[in-house]
């Protein structure tokens, strides 16, 4: 019952902090410039407007949660909220819990009006592909505020907090790239330790750029990547970052 | 009052110093360094934090306006042809089922007359064409019409026609299919053409429109057959005025 107290009250800061508004107006002015920007197309108008609507409302949804997650958590531990509430009947698993939920449900509220808006753009979309980007973006956002989470549990600084979010966001979608040259191009010497560092980094790293491709609300899903691919890699990375934020948290002295 | 006055100097030596250094850099303007070399695959497409589709679009927008900027237009003699090659290939590794990159190669910079330039064009259209997607044969179709009506060079031309009849696709036209007649008959290999053409109507009569049989009997009896030399006029042919 606690926990559910306590997303009630991490909601209503972020609807007080009018996120879902700001948001609301940021989709607006991300469509009608990606619609500015596709009707200037020579020619597939309305694929260019999607696209680019998509991969604008994705970073704007992505750094619209992380400022919120890592901005309310440190401001709770400065305000000495934190202790407060945990010198109430609520345990660090139950705090910690509350608001991985509440920000996965902010997460669940950006992705619907997201996919909302690209699905109700003009032109030739695909359902089954459309429908399999919302989701990829919920898992997405989900994902990254609960690393946004664990870096503003750990870290102390908000500004350092976001960078880190930033970094670990932009090396998530970079990490399939990386592991393709290794793959591809196997080195000698000190790029090998390289190369070893990186796959080792990579194991914990999920792979964003198998998720939310913009190709997908053109020609539809690849055959690859499906729904059981994104709820499994969300799961099992929601695991441990939920976990590493758990241990942080459990060992911080107040 | 007097407070005020060193602010008040110190705010309006700026505000003319800013107007001395606007004098100068109103007139600076960005010099175009021609098109760049395209990035890696990896380059492009991580400068889009992976996604390969907005990657896709927004080079092929880049590619659109590229040049055209400051309120400048240059002239398509200025571009370097050999880097937009580039660029097109690049294009087609990160979406090889849209066709916005093609048109802009074929009908934009497929516009320019120099001969070499398009020759880089030929080449990009040449891969894109044999591409199973959608009707991408057509884009060889095009390769085959700059190749012969704007570079002139009817070897080049043949041999696409030749990769343009091949393709199995099942949506090629019958005038993909008979595209090396029509060069051979701009060649002056009349004797060929009319085997060739011969050869497709007779394969394929059972199956196409009567139209287009009627194009082909038309083609034999009236283009082809009248510049060969003892060469028998078919049955058909009487019918074909």
């Amino acid at each position: 019952m606690m926990v559910f107290s306590l997303v009630k009250y991490v909601l209503t800061a972020a609807f007080r902090d009018k996120i879902l508004i700001a948001f609301v107006v940021l989709a607006a002015v991300g469509v009608s410039l990606s619609m500015f920007l596709g009707s200037s197309a020579m020619s597939e108008k309305d694929q260019f407007s999607a696209v680019f609507a998509a991969g604008t409302l994705r970073i704007g949804s992505f750094v619209t949660l992380i400022l919120f997650v890592i901005f309310y958590i440190r401001k709770s531990f400065e305000t000495r909220d934190v202790e407060y509430m945990l010198s109430r009947p609520v345990s660090r698993l139950q705090f910690l819990t509350a608001h991985s939920l509440s920000f996965s449900l902010l997460a669940f509220l950006l992705a619907v009006i997201t996919t909302s808006v690209i699905f109700s753009m003009p032109g030739p979309q695909n359902m089954e592909g459309n429908l399999l980007w919302g989701l990829s973006l919920f898992v997405e956002l989900v994902l990254v505020s609960n690393v946004a989470l664990f870096f503003s549990v750990v870290l102390s600084s908000s500004v350092v907090a976001t960078l880190a979010t930033i970094a670990f966001y932009t090396l998530s979608r970079m990490i399939g790239g990386i592991l393709g040259i290794i793959a591809a191009e196997p080195e000698g010497g000190a790029m090998l330790v390289l190369q070893k560092i990186m796959l080792l980094i990579s194991m914990i790293i999920p792979r964003f750029d198998l998720m939310g491709q913009s190709a997908w609300l053109i020609y539809g899903a690849q055959d690859s990547i499906n729904w059981p691919f994104i709820l499994s890699q969300g799961l099992v990375f929601y695991g441990l970052v939920f976990t590493a934020s758990y241990v942080d948290f459990k060992r911080k002295q107040f | 009052m007097r407070k005020l006055i060193l602010p008040y100097l110190s705010f309006s030596f700026f505000l003319m110093i800013n107007i001395v250094f606007w004098t100068y850099s109103k007139n600076v303007q960005m010099v175009w360094a021609n098109v760049p070399q395209a990035p890696s695959e990896f380059k492009a497409t991580t400068s889009f934090l992976g996604d390969r589709q907005m990657a896709y679009r927004a080079y092929a927008y880049i590619l659109q306006n590229m040049g055209s900027v400051d309120g400048k237009v240059l002239s398509l003699r200025e571009y370097n042809y050999e880097s937009l090659r580039g660029w097109f290939f690049l294009e087609h590794a990160l979406d090889p089922k849209s066709d916005i990159a093609p048109a802009l190669a074929a009908y934009y910079y497929g516009s320019t007359k120099d001969e070499e330039d398009l020759k880089y064009i030929i080449d990009y259209l040449k891969v894109v064409g044999q591409s199973p997607e959608g009707q991408k044969w057509r884009w060889l179709g095009h390769a085959v019409y700059l190749a012969r009506h704007q570079v002139n060079d009817n070897d080049l031309a043949l041999e696409l026609a030749y990769l343009l009849a091949d393709n199995k696709s099942p949506s090629l036209a019958s005038w993909a299919k008979q595209m090396p007649v029509f060069v051979l008959k701009g060649r002056g290999d009349n004797a060929l053409a009319y085997k060739i053409m011969l050869n497709i109507l007779i394969s394929n009569v059972d199956t196409m429109h009567p139209n287009e049989i009627f194009y082909m009997k038309d083609y034999i009896c009236n283009t082809l057959l009248p510049t060969i030399k003892g060469e028998q006029r078919p049955p058909f042919c009487d019918d074909i005025q």
